[in-house]
Parts: structure tokens; C-alpha cells; sequence
């Protein structure tokens, strides 16, 4: 099996978005005799259909089973020509926006699901912002519940207005309609994700970047050892010989040998160096700033006194405007526009310690 | 390693390394429950380490009802680390005590036990593909001071970047191998060699058959000879069998990939009401 491919599935509540996903997990063969047992079980069947309701094998709250919502993420995997996708599926009610945001930031790529026979609804306009936010890449938009669809020329008119709202983001996509129901074009799904999953590996094996955030430095025999957290979304092996510099400090780290024999995310240095937690290790440049110009979307309202989390580091915020940020001590940071994974940052409340947001460093707001 | 499996050793390092590199440890835990998934994060510990020894403490609540040859595999493991084996004096019986059973031997233990030691932060191996409501948990999970899990209002999170804080009313559940699928788990116990409990392979044993499945025999019911193995181990007269004639761990793995059930079916707990693990989590259970 190769690399896992995350795809965060969104857009407006009732939409259809639970009914794709389960109908994907259905076709890959994902689901278990017991589990299609309990869907058939609890699915309210119409007349003629034996089908399970195939939005029973997400939901996995009582509460969004009874009222028929998704609250929050659901995480399900399957595993499609040898690609292992995770899917996170999203609420669409406005009021768990905070959740869909966090899906979107660790999220490749996106399904986005509209419903054919609709106006279409802000939270779908609202999800596409966060994806633009989040810098995903790829896009595939479903127009799903086809077969309720008596006028079929309707279908250019909402692919119209649909392409209207993606003009200016930077995303590459594809859209088609489904039906989630019928089967109709669910293959095409599969083989656009597919797609998707293999640009996006391309891209991954080309980029060498490494930006390694240090948890801690420990000591051992006159030998150090860095542990650590690498933000680009593949395991790295550090090869013996290569050189990074470390942030703030701008000195330099040469991999010893040993590395090699080292479990993932611990480094040994040729020479014993003085670095921190919440120091970086890299071999690209990284912006070192305690004030950034950003984008937050807010969980719950900010009190008055914040912490920003970045890589391995907390920090406190001193200002906070809506077009700016400022802590008391520097981060080691890229702008979203340039290194996504590197990007952005959560913000802590001090006192309840809750996550209460989510920023993203831009070049310029 | 195959990149997948790589990702998600990656994924479970960084968030064991996080936890235990920005909180006392003498508040951490680690639960251990002798299965095939505690033996997975055991030996990430080991790795998330090296060269230094696991820094924090395990636990396994007791029952009193585990297989004899969990025992035996504990008192091995317990050379390797720093055990502490918890059983709440209460001793009930779950052949006679019904559902009580689960919820004082197990949900309230554990709630005694995070007390007695006063544990602020526990790590499971709980995976999201085992259950329902488990596809909702995060891998930093924040529970409130009596232990209970709030489904509906989570801390919304970003992996790997961890809000790694609790306060003194709230305490952290961590899940490392949130991701990883059963089959996931055979095929790093496979690549890694890590050691398991023996009866997760086919053997020969007394096995009678209720409603619910395929259960270890009695002194009343001595039942028949079947070849079984376990799927998921717990306490013998909940954990049913599976027939299987995979001995070696490429027979689990090509048995797993063909089955048409999900290894919940092995277990009653999750079984007696429809969203029975979300009430038990909840209730502060893992
Ligand atoms: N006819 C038809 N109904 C659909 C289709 N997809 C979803 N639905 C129905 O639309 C409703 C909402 O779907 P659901 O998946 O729960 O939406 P979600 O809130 O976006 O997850 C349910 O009653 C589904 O049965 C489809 O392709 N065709």
C-alpha cells in the first residue's frame, strides 16, 4: 500500500455528504457484514429499496443517528487501488463550522458535495472559503442527488455558478454529478480521487523540504539526541552528512551517522549543539517573526489572554487586530502562501486552556 | 516499511514524544490492557525513547477475569517496565452481575485508579475503526473532572499541532494509534516483531456456543473441541472466538483482509445497546 491521502468531505448540511461517503466505503468494500446488519437495521427503508441508508455507516453519535446531523468529524478509512484514504467527514451546520476548519487544515485535498436540486446554500460557500484558506489543492465537487433531478439542464446552470465562485482561488478541480443513491458516476469519484492522490505523491517525493520542530534534546555518553516532529507530511530519514540550519540560532547541524539507526523523529548531530524546545531544524529558509499578518477563524470568542501554538512552540499573544498578530517572543514560520504545512497555528485560551482558534500566516492582509 | 505504515508510526511518535516532553511525567499513564493494540503502543514507547528508557508508568486495571494466558504475558511484560496492575476491590462476577459488571470493574477502577495515583493524563490504544462513536475521538481527548468525555463540545484540533495543556479540572486521554486500522496493527506487529499474546493465533480449545458467539468453556459446560482464535482479548466470559486456522501472523493478516466482520462482534461490551460505548465513554471510560 502507498502513502495515506487525506480528503476532507463538506458542504451544506442535508446536502448528501454522509450518503456519498458511506456509498465510497460500501463500493471499495469497506463495510463488514455487521455493520451493513445494523445500517439495514436502522435505516428507514422505502418501499421497493432493500438498500441500507448509506449515510448509517458515518454518523456515529446517538444524538446525530436520532436528529439526523453530523456534529463532528467522523474519521473512516478505505483503501481504493492500493491508496489509503482517510475521509474526514464534516458537519455542514454552520453552528460546527470549528470543526470543519481543523478537517480542512490537515486535509489534501476536497469533496465538495452540493446538492443538485438546491439553491446553493452559504455554508457551501462558507466551506469553499475555508478551503481557499487552507490552501487545499485539488477539489472535486459533486452535484449529487442526480437522479431527483427532473430538469437536467439545470445541471450547466449550477455548474456555472459554481465555477463563478472558484474563479479566483487557486485551486485545480473537476466537477460532475452523482447520485449517491443510484451509483451513478461513483466510479468517476473513485478515479478522480485516485488522481488527485497520485499528483499530490508526485509532488511530496519532489519536495525536499524538511522543517523539523524540536520537542526536546536530550543527553546521553557526550552524545545528543534531538527529538522532533517534521510539519512535511512524510517520515523522513535524515541522511548522514546533511545539513540544516537551526532556528533562531542560525547555526548549523550536521547528521551523524548514527541517525540512521534511530527510531523516526530523533536526530544525532555530528557535534553537540545548543537548541531548545520549540527550536526548528530546516533546510529551507523560515520566516523568524513575532508579528503576522493573518487570517483566524474563531471557535469561540477570544478572551484576553491568548497563547499561539506553532510547530513546537507556544507563545503569547501580546495584540491581536483583525488583520494582525504580535506575541512575545518569535516564531518559525512560513506564510501559508508558500509553505502550507508550515503555515499556521492554534490558539490556546490561557486560562481554560481550550483551543479556541485557528490562524493562518498570510503574505499580506 | 511500507510508507503507510510509516505515516502512522510517525504520526503515533509525535504525539507519545509531545505529551511526555511538555507534561510531568509523574502525572502519565499509560494504560495497558495485555492486547494486541497495548503491545503496539508499548513498543512505540520503547522507539518514541530510544535510547532512554520509557520515561512514564503503565497500567493495566485488572478484573480478575482476563485469560490465564494474559496473566502470563503481563508477568513477562512487567520485567520490561514499570507496571502498576490495578483491581477494584469490589470483585463482581460477570456471569452474575449483568452490565454492572463492565461499569465497576472496569469504568469505575479506572476512575479509582487515575484518582489513587493521581494521574492527570492517560494514553489507550484506542483506535477510531473499532466503534461508532470512537470515529469521533481525538487524539488529544479532554475530559472533565469526574473523567467524563463531552462527545458534543470537543476541543477542536489540528494534528500534529497538539494543545498539549489540561487544567486542574480537566484531564487528557491520548490515543496515539487513532488512525491505525486492526489490519494496520498485524502488519506493523509483523514488520516491527513484536511480541503478542499467544492465543491470538488458531489453537485447539473448549469452546460452547451461546447466542452471542463462540465462548470459553466452563466447569458446568465443558462444550467441544473447536480450533479458534481471539480477535480481541478482554475478560473471558465477554470475549467470544473466532473458528480460524490462522497460526502465523501472514494467516491473521490474510484471514483479517477476507473476513465479513469487524472485530466488534467478538466483544459483548459494545454490544447490549445501540450507542453503548458512547454512554460508556461518557461515563469515563476509555
Ligand atoms: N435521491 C437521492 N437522495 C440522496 C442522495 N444523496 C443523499 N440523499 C438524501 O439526502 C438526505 C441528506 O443526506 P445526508 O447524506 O444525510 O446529508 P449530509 O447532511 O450532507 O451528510 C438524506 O435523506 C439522503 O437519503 C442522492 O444521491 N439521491
Amino acid at each position: 500500500m502507498k502513502r495515506i491521502f487525506k480528503v476532507i468531505c463538506c458542504g451544506n448540511v442535508d446536502d448528501g455528504k454522509s450518503t456519498l461517503l458511506g456509498r465510497l466505503l460500501f463500493e471499495t468494500g469497506s463495510i463488514k457484514q455487521d455493520q451493513l446488519e445494523e445500517a439495514l437495521a436502522s435505516s428507514i427503508k422505502t418501499e421497493e429499496t432493500a438498500q441500507p441508508d448509506f449515510a448509517m455507516f458515518l454518523d456515529g453519535l446517538a444524538m446525530e443517528r436520532t436528529k439526523k446531523i453530523t456534529v463532528d468529524v467522523a474519521h473512516r478509512y478505505f483503501t481504493y487501488n492500493q491508496i489509503r484514504f482517510h475521509v474526514l467527514d464534516c458537519p455542514g451546520h454552520e453552528e460546527y463550522t470549528k470543526n470543519m476548519a481543523t478537517a480542512a487544515a490537515c486535509a489534501d485535498s476536497a469533496l465538495i458535495v452540493v446538492d443538485a436540486t438546491r439553491p446553493i446554500r452559504a455554508q457551501t460557500i462558507r466551506h469553499i472559503e475555508i478551503c481557499a484558506m487552507f490552501r487545499l489543492k485539488q477539489v472535486c465537487i459533486c452535484l449529487t442527488k442526480y437522479d431527483l433531478l427532473a430538469d437536467k439542464s439545470i445541471l450547466k446552470q449550477k455548474e456555472e455558478e459554481i465555477r463563478n465562485l472558484l474563479k479566483d482561488k487557486d485551486f485545480s478541480y473537476t466537477i460532475f454529478p452523482i447520485s449517491a443513491v443510484t451509483g451513478y458516476n461513483i466510479p468517476k469519484v473513485l478515479s478522480v480521487l485516485e488522481n488527485f492522490a497520485e499528483q499530490s505523491a508526485d509532488t511530496a517525493e519532489k519536495n525536499q523540504a524538511i522543517i523539523f520542530h524540536i520537542q526536546a534534546m536530550k543527553q546521553l555518553d557526550g552524545k545528543c539526541y534531538i527529538y522532533g516532529k517534521n510539519l512535511m507530511n512524510r517520515p523522513i530519514d535524515f541522511a548522514e552528512g546533511e545539513t540544516f540550519t537551526i532556528y533562531p540560532t542560525h547555526q548549523e547541524l550536521t547528521v551523524s551517522a548514527e541517525s540512521a539507526s534511530l527510531p523516526l523523529g530523533c536526530i544525532q548531530p555530528t557535534e553537540s549543539i545548543d537548541v531548545n524546545t520549540g527550536d526548528c531544524v530546516a533546510n529551507c529558509p523560515l520566516l523568524i517573526t513575532n508579528k503576522f499578518s493573518h487570517q483566524t477563524i474563531f471557535f469561540e470568542e477570544p478572551g484576553n489572554h491568548l497563547l499561539l501554538k506553532h510547530g513546537t512552540k507556544v507563545v503569547r499573544v501580546v495584540q491581536l487586530t483583525d488583520t494582525q498578530i504580535q506575541t512575545d517572543a518569535p516564531l518559525f514560520i512560513n506564510n501559508i502562501e508558500d509553505i502550507k504545512e508550515n503555515g499556521f497555528g492554534i490558539l490556546i485560551d490561557e486560562i481554560t486552556k481550550k483551543t479556541i482558534g485557528c490562524c493562518v500566516f498570510t503574505r499580506n492582509s | 516499511m511500507t510508507p503507510y505504515l510509516q505515516q502512522l508510526e510517525k504520526e503515533a511518535l509525535e504525539v507519545i514524544r509531545e505529551i511526555c516532553f511538555s507534561n510531568r511525567l509523574s502525572e502519565i499513564v499509560v494504560f495497558y490492557s495485555i492486547g494486541k493494540d497495548s503491545s503496539v503502543l508499548l513498543h512505540l514507547f520503547k522507539k518514541a525513547f530510544f535510547p532512554f528508557p520509557i520515561p512514564v508508568r503503565f497500567m493495566h486495571i485488572d478484573t480478575g477475569w482476563k485469560f490465564k494466558e494474559m496473566y502470563a504475558f503481563r508477568d513477562k511484560i512487567a520485567k520490561q517496565i514499570d507496571l502498576i496492575v490495578y483491581k477494584n476491590p469490589a470483585c463482581l462476577n460477570p456471569y452474575t452481575d449483568g452490565p454492572r459488571y463492565t461499569d465497576v470493574m472496569k469504568t469505575q477502577a479506572l476512575k479509582q485508579a487515575l484518582e489513587k495515583y493521581n494521574f492527570k493524563i492517560a494514553f489507550g490504544g484506542s483506535r477510531r475503526d473499532e466503534e461508532k462513536s470512537r470515529s469521533k475521538e481525538r487524539f488529544v481527548s479532554v475530559r472533565d473532572a469526574e473523567n467524563k468525555w463531552n462527545p458534543y463540545n470537543q476541543n477542536p484540533e489540528i494534528p500534529p499541532l497538539y494543545n498539549t495543556f489540561h487544567t486542574d479540572k480537566t484531564s487528557l486521554r491520548i490515543f496515539p494509534l487513532s488512525n491505525w486500522t486492526e489490519v494496520d496493527i498485524w502488519e506493523y506487529i509483523k514488520h516491527e516483531k513484536i511480541e503478542v499474546v499467544p492465543i491470538y493465533f488458531a489453537h485447539e480449545r473448549h469452546v460452547v456456543r451461546n447466542q452471542s458467539g463462540l465462548y470459553i468453556a466452563t466447569e458446568n459446560d465443558t462444550g467441544e473441541i473447536k480450533k479458534v482464535r481471539f480477535r480481541t482479548l478482554g475478560c473471558y466470559p465477554l470475549t467470544g472466538a473466532v473458528l480460524s486456522e490462522a497460526e502465523t501472523i501472514d494467516d491473521v493478516i490474510n484471514e483479517l483482509k477476507q473476513t465479513a466482520y469487524t472485530e466488534r462482534i467478538t466483544r459483548v461490551i459494545d454490544y447490549d445497546t445501540d450507542f453503548s460505548m458512547e454512554k460508556k465513554k461518557i461515563n469515563g471510560y476509555f
